[in-house]
C-alpha cells in the first residue's frame, strides 16, 4: 500500500494537517488513477457512514416557500422511487450453480433464490408453499418435492429437507448423495427412495423404492434399507425396519387438525394516500408510512370469500403474508425494526373494482377492528409473516360471515425520506404466493 | 393549505422530481464535501435553489442533469465560502472542481456500488472489522486510541481501514458487473 493511499484514508477521516492536505491535493490533480481510488474510498466511506454513524440530531426538514402565494410553508416528505430491484439478483455466488429447477407443477415458491422453471440454484433455502417441483442437482440426483416443503441446498451432493415429502432419484453418477433431515441423514447408494419429514421435524420416514440406502441417526446408529423396506428416524434413533408392499404410498405424518386455506383470487390491492397509482404495482401489496402529511403512505387491502364455511366453532385462524422486495426506497432509511398492524372488517363487498381502488373509497382503519401486530427488521428481505392472534380467531367466530377484508398498515415511519416501501406478494406475484387465510377446525 | 390548481401542479411535479433524485444527489455531494454536517447544509441549499429556479427548467429538460449542475455549483460555493482556518484542511477548489466533473460521469455506477455495499458486502465483514468501523464512525474515541485498542500503529490502523473499504468497493464492483 502506498503513502498516497494512507493520505486518502486519513483525509476522509479528517485527520490531515495543512501540509499533508496540500500534498494530497497536488497528487490528486496529476494522477487520474489516484483520483479513481479516491472515488472508491469516498464512496465506501459514505456507505459506511450511513450504516455505522449514529443518527444525526433531529433531521433538518426541508422547508420551501410556495412560489406564487403567501400560503404557509410546506415540507418535503421524500418518497424515493428508485428501482434497485436489480440488486436482488446480485445475491447468488459467482460459482457454478448447485442445482436446476427442471419442472414446476402449480408450484408456489418462497425463496431468495430464483424459482421459475429452468432457474439455476445456488446454496440457500427455499420453501415450496404449494404444488410440486422437480429439482436436479448438478451431480445428477433428482428430487421431486411436494408442498409444503422446505429445502436447503448445500452443494451438488448434499441437500437438507427440513420439512415435507419428496422422492429422490439418484443415478450412478451421484452415488453417495446425502439427504439430511432434522433427525439424521440418508446416504444413497444408487437408487430411488421416498422421504417424508413431519411438519414439526421430529420424524423422518424413508422408504426405498429401488436399490439401497443407508440411514444414519444423530445417536450414531445406522441401518441399511433395501427395496420396499422402510424405517424412520427420530430423536431417539432408528425405528425397526418395515417391509412394505410395493406401490404403497410413503406414509404421511398424521394430520390432527383439518385446515382449510383461502386465497384472495384477485381481490387484493394497495392504496396510496395521494392516489398516484403510478407508485403502485399490482404484483405487490405495498405498505409504507412516510413523514409530513403522509402523501406517500400506502396500505394494503385484501379480501377472502369463505362462502358457507361455518366458522363459529373454529379452533384457530391464521393469516399468512409473504414479504418480498419491491425495489422502492432504501432500507437503511428505516428504523431497525418496523411495526405493522392488521385490521379486519366483516364483509366489504360494495367495492366495484379492486384494481383502481382510491384512498377515499377504501374502508378506513377507524371502521375496522385491530386484530394483530407484527414486526419486520429492516434487514429482512423476504419471508413468511404469520399473524395468529386470539383477536383474529374471535373476530371470525363472532361475525361468522361469508367474507372478510383485512387492512395492513405500517406504524413506524422512516428515519428520513426515501425509506423503503415494504411489500407483500399479491396473488399475481410471479414467485411468492399471495395472502392466505388458514382456518383450522 | 389550498393552492390554486396551477401552483399545486408545479409543486407536485417538483416534489416528484426532487424526491426521485434526492438520494443520488446526496451521495454525489457527500463524496465531494469534507464532512457529513457540511453535506447536509449543502443539500439544503441545493433544494432551495432547485425550487427557486424550477420554473427555468423546461418541460423536456433532463432534471437529473440540471440538478447535478446545481449541486456542482453549490459544492464549489461551499468550498469557496469555507472559513480561512478550515480551508487549510480541505482539498483545493481546483481539485474539487476536477473531481466533481469526473464523479458526475460516474455517479450512477458509484450509487449502484454504494447500494451493493450496504445491502450485501457489509455482511462479509468480520466481527472485528465491523466493531472497528462502528467505533470509528461513531467518533467516540480518537484514532490513536482505536489503533491501540486493535493492536495497531496509527498508520497500520489507517492501512487496515483503507483495505476494508477497498474490499467493500471490489465486492460491490463484482456484483454490479455481474448483472
Amino acid at each position: 500500500m502506498s503513502k498516497e493511499d494512507i493520505l486518502i484514508a486519513r483525509y476522509l477521516n479528517q485527520d490531515l494537517d495543512t501540509k499533508e492536505t496540500e500534498e494530497l491535493d497536488q497528487l490528486l490533480k496529476v494522477n487520474p488513477k489516484l483520483r479513481d481510488k479516491f472515488y472508491q474510498q469516498a464512496n465506501a466511506h459514505a456507505g459506511l457512514e450511513t450504516e455505522f454513524s449514529s443518527v444525526l440530531p433531529d433531521e433538518k426538514l426541508l422547508t420551501l416557500t410556495p412560489k406564487f402565494s403567501k400560503t404557509p410553508w410546506f415540507t418535503i416528505a421524500a418518497c424515493l422511487v428508485l428501482s434497485l430491484s436489480l440488486l436482488s439478483f446480485f445475491w447468488m455466488d459467482e460459482d457454478d450453480p448447485i442445482a436446476l429447477i427442471i419442472a414446476n407443477e402449480n408450484a408456489a415458491w418462497e425463496s431468495s433464490l430464483p424459482t421459475t422453471q429452468g432457474s439455476k440454484l445456488y446454496a440457500g433455502r427455499m420453501t415450496l408453499k404449494s404444488g410440486v417441483s422437480i429439482i436436479r442437482f448438478s451431480s445428477g440426483a433428482e428430487l421431486t418435492l411436494e408442498a409444503p416443503a422446505m429445502l436447503e441446498l448445500v452443494d451438488s451432493m448434499h441437500g437438507i429437507l427440513h420439512q415435507g415429502n419428496g422422492i429422490v432419484n439418484v443415478p450412478d453418477s451421484a452415488q453417495g448423495f446425502v439427504l439430511t433431515t432434522p433427525t439424521g441423514y440418508a446416504v444413497d447408494h444408487g437408487t430411488a427412495f421416498g422421504v417424508s419429514v413431519s411438519q414439526d421435524g421430529k420424524l423422518s420416514d424413508f422408504k426405498v423404492l429401488e436399490g439401497e440406502i443407508s440411514i444414519h441417526a444423530s445417536n450414531g446408529k445406522s441401518l441399511f434399507l433395501l427395496q420396499n423396506e422402510s424405517a424412520s428416524l427420530s430423536a431417539t434413533g432408528i425405528s425397526d425396519k418395515n417391509v412394505m408392499i410395493a406401490g404403497e404410498p410413503v406414509p404421511e405424518p398424521t394430520k390432527q387438525n383439518q385446515l382449510i386455506r383461502f386465497q384472495t383470487e384477485g381481490r387484493c390491492q394497495s392504496i396510496i394516500r395521494n392516489n398516484k397509482i403510478a407508485h403502485l404495482n399490482p404484483d405487490y401489496l405495498m405498505v409504507k408510512l412516510d413523514t409530513g402529511s403522509y402523501p406517500y403512505e400506502r396500505r394494503s387491502l385484501f379480501n377472502f370469500q369463505i362462502g358457507e364455511t361455518d366458522v363459529s366453532r373454529v379452533k384457530q385462524v391464521r393469516l399468512r403474508l409473504n414479504l418480498v422486495p419491491c425495489g422502492l426506497g432504501y432500507r437503511v432509511y428505516l428504523p431497525k425494526v418496523n411495526q405493522f398492524q392488521v385490521y379486519a372488517i366483516a364483509g366489504f363487498s360494495e367495492i366495484e373494482s379492486w384494481r383502481n381502488l382510491k384512498w377515499e373509497e377504501a374502508p378506513s382503519i377507524e371502521s375496522a377492528t385491530l386484530i394483530g401486530n407484527f414486526e419486520i427488521p429492516r434487514s429482512q428481505e423476504r419471508g413468511s409473516v404469520l399473524i395468529e392472534s386470539q383477536e383474529l380467531t374471535n373476530f371470525l367466530k363472532e361475525n361468522n360471515t361469508s367474507e372478510y377484508t383485512f387492512i395492513v398498515t405500517r406504524q413506524t415511519t422512516e428515519i428520513r425520506g426515501s425509506g423503503m416501501v415494504h411489500a407483500f406478494a399479491s396473488d399475481s406475484h410471479p414467485e411468492a404466493s399471495g395472502p392466505t387465510l388458514e382456518i383450522i377446525f | 393549505m389550498r393552492l390554486n390548481p396551477k401552483e399545486d401542479d408545479t409543486q407536485s411535479r417538483f416534489l416528484r422530481l426532487y424526491t426521485a433524485h434526492e438520494a443520488t444527489l446526496h451521495s454525489y455531494v457527500r463524496r465531494l464535501v469534507y464532512s457529513r454536517e457540511d453535506t447536509l447544509d449543502v443539500m439544503q441549499k441545493i433544494a432551495v435553489v432547485l425550487w427557486k429556479k424550477f420554473d427555468q427548467l423546461k418541460e423536456d429538460q433532463d432534471f437529473r442533469k440540471w440538478s447535478f449542475a446545481v449541486a456542482r455549483f453549490e459544492v464549489l460555493a461551499w468550498r469557496r465560502d469555507l472559513a480561512r482556518e478550515r480551508e487549510k484542511f480541505v482539498l483545493s477548489s481546483d481539485t474539487i472542481e476536477l473531481m466533481a466533473g469526473e464523479m458526475d460521469q460516474q455517479a450512477e455506477q458509484l450509487d449502484l456500488e454504494q447500494e451493493a455495499i450496504l445491502q450485501h458486502c457489509l455482511k462479509k465483514l468480520t466481527e472485528t472489522e465491523s466493531t472497528a468501523l462502528k467505533k470509528m464512525y461513531q467518533k467516540k474515541s480518537d484514532t490513536a486510541t482505536l489503533a491501540e485498542e486493535f493492536n495497531k500503529s496509527i498508520t497500520g490502523f489507517y492501512q487496515w481501514i483503507y483495505r476494508i473499504r477497498q474490499n467493500l468497493a471490489k465486492c460491490a464492483q463484482n456484483l454490479s458487473t455481474s448483472i
